[in-house]
């Protein structure tokens, strides 16, 4: 069973604050992180279920990020969703491409959220 | 345009609108900071209020003993078991003094019976009072025989002596039987009385203290059975506090968007000061006039001073 642990990474603190209130609200343990090079550094060498990302973010953004991380040893085959406001089709694929599990439009409902993360986790 | 006095050229009309553009992505960039500062502060304040209603509708889950999965009997489960427990106690108790009440009544006809017993024995002494007076009214004959007799009656006068002798000591026997009897009698029946009040006083304590603890038993469930209520009302309006926050958390995130358009507002009025500089070969510190124009017409200024918001809450006395 994949542990409850999931890594927030956003580069707005309320944001990260929200999605954070929501997971630990469903029983997660959550790290955060400012910026995917933040998020690369913080996921060494943790256990982790999933991994919840913004795709505009400064230093380094989502897509890199998940390209990156996919080559890491802990987040190799761990769940990665996008949570972003943007909803371009090209963004998509270029994610999906990148190896992104899924894909939510923020604002997201709390509810929403937990179940898709629960529904990536298996 | 006039300006002091002066007829102000393109360029510095031009600045003006730089350093104005400057001024503008410089104020959109600090509320949007604001913006943030303040959702985070809620956010924040979320976040404790949603833990301290979680722990909140833990505990009370936990004293009423309905934890989903958990041990099931908890606090609220053992109040009650602890009132029934002590309901049982009670119950034994007294249940334990009505027996010694029992044998307490029971004693007092003991004592009764042996006072009859004691009665006729006093009888039996009256008796040998009356053989002892029967025995000097022989020994006085014998004696008035002896002295007819006179040397021949000799052995009616040893007779008449022993006999009187022997009354004698019957008498003072008897005396001191009849005084351990008074005694005796004395001593049952102020036992008697006592422990006819101490039954009867049981008795009455007794009922009444099976009443009281009916009463206070059934106080103290009608009490538990409303804090109960209280609390579960309570544990439900700590969920419901999650609930709403929750519903709030979807509404707070108009700041991330609002955000991402203030920056994108704020770059394009960068870029467009930037391009208008490198149009017409000025910079933003040349239009000084027009900003201070510009700061003069606009309303609420101090409001969108970022130095006024911080101060916000502060008391200065003077």
């Amino acid at each position: 069973m994949a542990p409850k642990r999931a890594l927030i990474v956003d580069d707005s603190r309320s944001m990260r604050q929200m999605v954070s209130f929501t997971l630990k609200e469903a029983g997660f343990e959550v790290l955060e992180a400012e910026h995917g090079q933040d998020a690369l550094d913080k996921l060494r060498g943790q256990k982790l279920g999933v991994i919840v990302t913004d795709l505009n973010m400064p230093v380094m953004d989502g897509i890199n990020f998940i390209r990156k991380a996919r080559g890491t040893p802990e987040a190799r085959f761990l769940p990665i969703l996008i949570l972003t406001t943007e909803s371009q089709q090209e963004k998509k694929i270029e994610a999906k491409a990148a190896g992104a599990t899924g894909w939510i439009v923020k604002p997201f409902e709390p509810e929403k959220l937990i179940q898709t993360i629960q529904k990536v986790m298996g | 345009m006039l300006a002091h006095g002066s007829i102000m050229t393109a360029e510095d009309t031009v600045a003006g609108s730089v350093s104005s553009i400057t001024l503008l992505s410089r104020h959109i960039r600090e509320t949007k900071s604001l913006i943030e500062t303040a959702v985070e502060e809620v956010c924040d304040s979320f976040d404790s209020t949603a833990r301290l209603s979680q722990q909140n509708f833990e505990r009370t889950t936990q004293f009423l003993g309905q934890e989903r999965g958990g041990a099931g009997q908890e606090d609220g489960a053992n109040i009650a078991a602890l009132i029934g427990s002590s309901e049982r106690v009670l119950h034994h108790l007294l249940d334990r003094l009505a027996e010694a009440s029992e044998k307490s009544r029971s004693a007092i006809q003991r004592l009764k019976e042996i006072d009859e017993r004691i009665v006729r024995v006093t009888h039996m002494v009256d008796q040998i009072n009356d053989i002892t007076v029967s025995n000097r009214i022989l020994a006085v004959n014998a004696r008035i025989q002896a002295a007819q007799l006179g040397e021949q009656g000799r052995g009616f006068g040893v007779v008449a002596d022993e006999i009187t002798m022997q009354a004698k000591r019957s008498t003072e026997f008897s005396a001191n039987i009849a005084t351990l009897i008074e005694q005796l009698r004395s001593s049952v029946s102020m036992s008697c009385e006592d422990l006819v009040d101490l039954a009867s006083h049981d008795r009455e304590a007794m009922e009444e203290s099976k009443q009281e603890v009916v009463r206070t038993h059934a106080d103290f469930r009608v009490f538990l059975d409303r804090s109960q209520g209280f609390l579960r009302e309570a544990a439900a309006d700590s969920q419901r506090v999650t609930g709403e926050i929750h519903a709030s958390v979807r509404g707070l995130q108009f700041q991330d968007r609002a955000s991402q358009r203030l920056d994108f507002i704020a770059n394009e009025l960068d870029r467009v000061g930037t391009e208008m500089a490198a149009e017409f070969h000025v910079t933003a510190g040349d239009g000084h006039e027009a900003i201070g124009a510009m700061m003069t017409r606009t309303s609420m200024r101090e409001q969108r001073e970022p130095a006024a918001c911080v101060s916000a809450g502060e008391v200065e006395l003077f």
